[in-house]
């Protein structure tokens, strides 16, 4: 049986009353983790914010100079048992920092309560499946924001420690799946990842590297933001059927240029390179596409290496929606099925690039 | 000098050479009556690992002659890769002998194979090798190292490897702590993370002529060794072997031995002070 280590309870000698782990999750499919999770590697060694909450875990990474951004919400549903405790004699704090710099927090309500963005039907029970839910229903009621942490971490190091005992072809006893403990005893503390295969047992510390609950949850400038009240053109399709399209590209190529085209509708892939320029046209009536919804025609570039960490991603999805606004930013947003009745999303946010941003990332050769 | 000789366990040979390569290219096989051993023992400096293999000739040949002046003893130095690649090819052969012969006055182990692909004609690559000196063999001997202070049964060695792979990511060293009450843990630490493996209810050998061993919590032993030396000894699983021993020398050594019925072969692999 898994030895739980981390009971932990710390006697505040100020107040007498008992700790308990900020944080303490259990799960025992670790592919669920992996699946959400891998996807959001941009980098090799790459950092990730991890905004924790009774609602569950909210990974972001950036990357590519920012032009892209990595989403993973993981619902305190998906555990077999999720603790969620913030510490008591920081609320006090808490509401003093928030009455300082309400004014300058404009864009607070916007980005804490993600919209209910998109819908998919599903086409056996018309139900519609929610992607990123309300991380805050109402960023105002101060008791609530006093119930969320944040925390950097280096995402390749935690990803590295979670599958200790995986092979490429899953967990090396076959058949066992490994059970995973996370735990955030106090904002001093490290990470704990403890994992439990048939017997063995493996512990690690992960470093923190920043951890914030007063205040700063409202420092997500460096954060994309994407205003889906502008969304001019969305398409709902098949993350095989995607696969398979962008396998075709030219990746040599190092831009991608992404066009909605209204009429006739059809979403269209084109590349640029030495060997020439070459155009994929997946029409909407094709088997694959779900749903399409244009607006206007749009046609915007952007990077190849962006698009690359999607395509890799799409092998943990089964569907992907892609939604691009007026300033051409490019949503997309992969629905993992972690079981039959199980759902998670992962969105991309991919900026577009402009000529001068090109010429300055990439050097033109003279003839 | 006379060597010939006709193979019997091919798998065996090639899994053996395999875990071998992954140690050092160049080794040492010193052919004897009973024995066949594989020596890699650069002498060059303490730091590397060192690896002494032996397995009974009847295990491997089928026919099997060494005659020379140094009490029918013969050792060759050779390059493992060449070797491995030579034995492969022999995977599609009925038949495949070893032969010591000498062209434009260089020593080489043929390596001949029979076999359908060449119309029955037999196949022979020759492998460039150097004659050891039993002068210069003498030179190469076993780490004498004191008793170990703790003996321990591995679990199965591609676990271990699976689980070290992971870990040689994230840090250099490793450290390996042992008591002789069945318990194990591998831990790495560096500035950004910490990891522990705990293995539990591990065996302890038995060793012939001695005593039996009493469980004691007490009794516990560390070493820090490099984790990459530690990952190219657990490439010895190819061997499917039906025991691996782990004996830590304080401050001195770690010693691995990985048994089958009919060899072993024993990895010493320096500590880290």
């Amino acid at each position: 049986m898994f030895e739980s280590e981390h009971d932990l309870y710390e006697n505040d000698n100020e107040t007498n009353e008992e700790y308990q782990p900020i944080l303490l999750c259990k799960l025992v499919e670790i592919s669920i983790l992996n699946n959400n999770l891998i996807p959001l590697l941009l980098t090799k060694d790459q950092t990730a914010k991890i905004i924790i909450s009774s609602s569950g875990l909210l990974f972001t990474v950036m990357g590519g100079n920012k032009s892209i951004q990595a989403q993973s919400f993981i619902d305190s549903s998906l555990f077999q048992a999720f603790t969620f405790k913030p510490i008591l004699n920081n609320k006090q704090k808490l509401k003093e920092n928030e009455n300082e710099s309400e004014n300058g927090n404009g864009n607070l309500n916007q980005n804490l309560e993600k919209e209910k963005v998109y819908e998919m039907e599903n086409n056996n029970t018309k139900n519609t499946k929610h992607i990123l839910g309300n991380l805050k229903n109402n960023s105002n009621n101060h008791e609530e924001n006093a119930d969320l942490i944040i925390l950097r971490v280096n995402l390749s190091v935690f990803l590295e420690c979670l599958n200790v005992f995986e092979t490429k072809k899953g967990a090396f006893v076959s058949q066992i799946s490994t059970v995973v403990q996370l735990v955030f005893p106090s904002p001093n503390g490290s990470l704990e990842i403890d994992l439990e295969n048939s017997g063995l047992v493996a512990s690690s510390e992960i470093n923190v590297l920043a951890c914030d609950f007063q205040g700063s949850m409202f420092d997500l400038g460096e954060e994309l933001y994407f205003d889906s009240s502008t969304v001019k053109n969305t398409l709902v399709m098949d993350s095989l059927g995607l696969r398979l399209l962008l396998s075709e590209l030219d990746w040599d190529s190092e831009k991608i240029i992404i066009a909605f085209v209204k009429q006739p509708s059809m979403l269209v892939f084109q590349t640029f390179s030495p060997i020439g320029k070459f155009q994929l046209e997946c029409p909407t009536s094709s088997e694959a596409v779900n749903s399409f919804l244009s607006h206007i025609t749009q046609k915007f570039d952007y990077l190849s290496r962006s698009l690359s960490y999607v395509a890799k991603s799409l092998q943990y999805s089964t569907k992907v929606s892609l939604r691009m606004n007026e300033l051409g930013t490019l949503s997309l947003q992969l629905m993992i099925e972690n079981s039959t009745i199980n759902y998670s999303f992962i969105e991309f946010l991919i900026l577009p690039v402009t000529e001068e941003e090109f010429e300055e990332n990439f050097e033109i050769e003279e003839d | 000098m006379k060597f010939h000789a006709t193979i019997h366990d091919l798998a065996l040979l090639i899994r053996t050479v395999q875990s071998l390569v992954k140690i050092d290219k160049i080794g040492i096989i010193h052919f004897t009556a009973e024995q066949v051993s594989f020596i890699l023992d650069s002498g060059q400096t303490t730091d590397d690992i060192q690896v002494w293999c032996s397995i009974n000739q009847d295990s491997i040949f089928k026919t099997y002659v060494v005659e020379s002046l140094s009490e029918n003893e013969i050792a060759i130095e050779v390059n493992l890769n060449n070797l491995l690649h030579a034995l492969k090819t022999g995977q599609v052969s009925n038949e495949m002998s070893w032969k010591l012969t000498k062209k434009d006055n260089l020593p080489y182990l043929s390596i001949s194979i029979m076999c359908e692909i060449n119309n029955g004609l037999p196949l022979v690559q020759d492998v460039p090798i150097q004659i050891i000196t039993p002068q210069n063999l003498q030179r190469h001997k076993e780490p004498d190292l004191p008793e170990p202070d703790v003996q321990i049964m591995l679990p199965q060695l591609s676990k271990l490897q699976c689980i070290v792979d992971k870990m040689k990511e994230m840090a250099n060293t490793i450290l390996i702590k042992a008591n002789m009450a069945g318990a194990m843990s591998l831990s790495i630490k560096t500035d950004i993370v910490s990891v522990q493996t705990l293995f539990k209810d591990l065996e302890h050998p038995q060793i012939e002529g001695q005593p039996e061993y009493v469980r004691d919590e007490n009794k516990t032993a560390e070493i820090r060794v490099d984790i990459k030396k530690l990952r190219k000894v657990l490439y010895s699983h190819y061997v499917n072997p039906k025991n691996a021993v782990l004996c830590l020398v304080k401050n001195q050594a770690l010693v691995v031995h990985v048994l089958l019925d009919v060899m072993y072969l024993t990895y010493y692999i320096p500590a880290l002070l």
